[in-house]
């Protein structure tokens, strides 16, 4: 047993980012994480070489919270809800892009594919070819450990703008705020059909929306500097991790928590006809991704 | 219950150099989160190490400065880590520390709620952070009148070699009295790595 794997920490806060969207949080670690005890919610993995917090305070980084369709934790499922987010601790500002599912990878293909073939590794690696930048952490959770987590957190309170009916995902939602238990949750971020035109498209920016709601919610309960350290504990025994401690969970909890969500923004990568029913990356896209690259925060979009 | 501990320090004028301020800090509440299946509760010796700390940086950064009109760096980086000390020269200064104001003339009384202390142990049962609840107040006598300085908030600690140092804050402190050039009030919320620092 080479490291103690379940150093769980980072999660809390972060969680909140994560969290929706089958958002996920996860650092992808490299060994054989294990989980500390209870279900597994999310599986954490650390993925770059660099030690962010120890050897680079302050310095910018990127995760990917990822949700995957698998519905077992035996399937590791497509990847289905993409979400590349870019923490600058030195301004406390996070940004979020969304990746519809069907965009071309770099490689060719569905980029939601690589995660089923590859699993996470694959699946950053395709994602740092397209935007440039270099993702440190992994975050990747599947259907029920998703509906799990949010129930856990008590809810998220969304916004819905316009009527949302799919049959398909169970969404059936008029306009106005709704406190979403974790089906619900999951239906809003599966919805994509009651979007004609930009199904998907739309699909994804809502996942990113549900995001930064449950960041928003957890805030509201204000833990605070200790009550940080209960939520980590809380997800301390549903997450498997490697490469992070949980005194490292902790600092990214309380990053997460200084991030105001309303100064969060969420931009799906502009994308047009590709190849069969592919999605490719438009070019003006590129300018996205130099924004977003070069202090992980969305200037200019 | 919140009983309230106070610490009477005779130091300002020049005349009483030769007291050594202090600022008694006391242990509230001991709430412990833990991963695995230990420990029940803080070690001692870490109670201690950070109790220690905790008056180290209200001496500090309270204390000596209206005795003297400077703070004692030295002393602070005693209490604070490497990240901690960084951000006490930047923007975090005016809330971290109490400079700038006019000397004492009179006694320098700090009292202080026991603080309560909250850690988080590793699935090893490894104590990784504790956070320790701030609530002092410091009143004293300037040349032109009464000055009380409060300063509420949570400490965040962690191990530092065989030592334990202030890695994160999210204080607020309240300068008011005669004597202000103005009175302050300043919040600062610091996220727990090492660099950011945001003063709301």
């Amino acid at each position: 047993m080479t490291r103690p794997l379940v150093r769980l920490l980072l999660a809390v806060p972060l969680t909140g980012l994560l969290l929706a969207g089958s958002l996920a949080t996860a650092w992808l670690a490299i060994g054989s994480p294990q989980p500390a005890a209870g279900s597994t919610w999310f599986t954490v993995h650390k993925v770059g070489s660099e030690a962010h917090l120890a050897d680079a305070p302050g310095q910018p980084f990127y995760f990917l919270a990822l949700g995957n369709d698998g519905r077992t934790d035996e399937d590791p499922g497509l990847g289905d809800a993409i979400h590349v987010i870019g923490v600058n601790p030195a301004t406390g500002d996070a940004s979020i892009i969304d990746v519809p599912r069907d965009t071309e990878a770099p490689s060719g293909g569905k980029i939601n594919a690589y995660h089923a073939s590859g699993g996470l590794p694959s699946i950053v690696n395709q994602l740092n070819r397209m935007m440039g930048i270099n993702i440190s952490y992994a975050v990747t959770t599947n259907f029920p450990h998703f509906i799990d987590m949010v129930n856990e957190i008590g809810g998220v309170g969304i916004d819905v703008t316009e009527p949302m009916i799919d049959h398909d995902s169970g969404a059936e939602f008029d306009v106005g705020h709704y406190q979403m238990d974790g089906d619900s949750l999951l239906a809003y971020s599966r919805d994509r059909k009651s979007y004609p035109t930009e199904g998907d498209r739309q699909r994804t920016v809502n996942q990113g929306k549900a995001i930064i709601a449950s960041l928003a919610t957890l805030r509201a309960q204000n833990p605070g500097a200790a009550g940080t350290a209960k939520l980590v504990v809380t997800l301390a025994r549903h997450v498997r991790t490697d490469g992070l401690d949980v005194g490292q969970m902790y600092e990214l909890g309380r990053l997460a928590m200084g991030i105001d969500p309303a100064r969060i923004k969420n931009v799906v990568v502009p994308t047009g006809a590709g190849a069969g029913t592919n999605l490719s990356v438009a070019p003006q896209a590129q300018d996205l991704f130099a924004d977003f690259r070069d202090d992980a925060i969305l200037q200019n979009h | 219950m919140l009983a309230t501990t106070v610490a009477f320090t005779f130091a300002t004028p020049a005349w009483a150099k030769a007291k050594k301020p202090v600022a008694k800090v006391t242990l509230g509440d001991v709430t412990m989160y833990k991963v695995g299946n230990g420990p029940d509760t803080i070690p001692d010796d870490v109670r201690a190490k950070v109790l220690a700390a905790i008056s180290t940086y209200v001496n500090a950064a309270t204390v000596k400065p209206l005795q003297t009109g400077v703070v004692d760096d030295t002393a602070l980086a005693g209490a604070l880590g490497p990240a901690a000390t960084q951000r006490s020269t930047g923007l975090d200064r005016v809330t971290l520390v109490d400079e700038g104001l006019p000397k004492a003339t009179g006694r320098i009384i700090v009292n202080t709620l026991p603080v309560s202390l909250t850690a988080l142990a590793d699935e090893n049962g490894h104590v990784v952070v504790i956070t320790a609840h701030l609530d002092s107040i410091a009143r004293t006598r300037t040349a032109k009148g009464a000055i009380t300085i409060s300063r509420k908030g949570d400490l965040v600690f962690t191990p530092s070699g065989d030592t334990w140092k202030i890695d994160g804050y999210d204080l607020a402190v309240d300068r008011s009295g005669k004597g202000l050039v103005a009175p302050t009030t300043e919040t600062t919320a610091v996220p727990g790595t090492p660099t950011a620092g945001s003063k709301k």
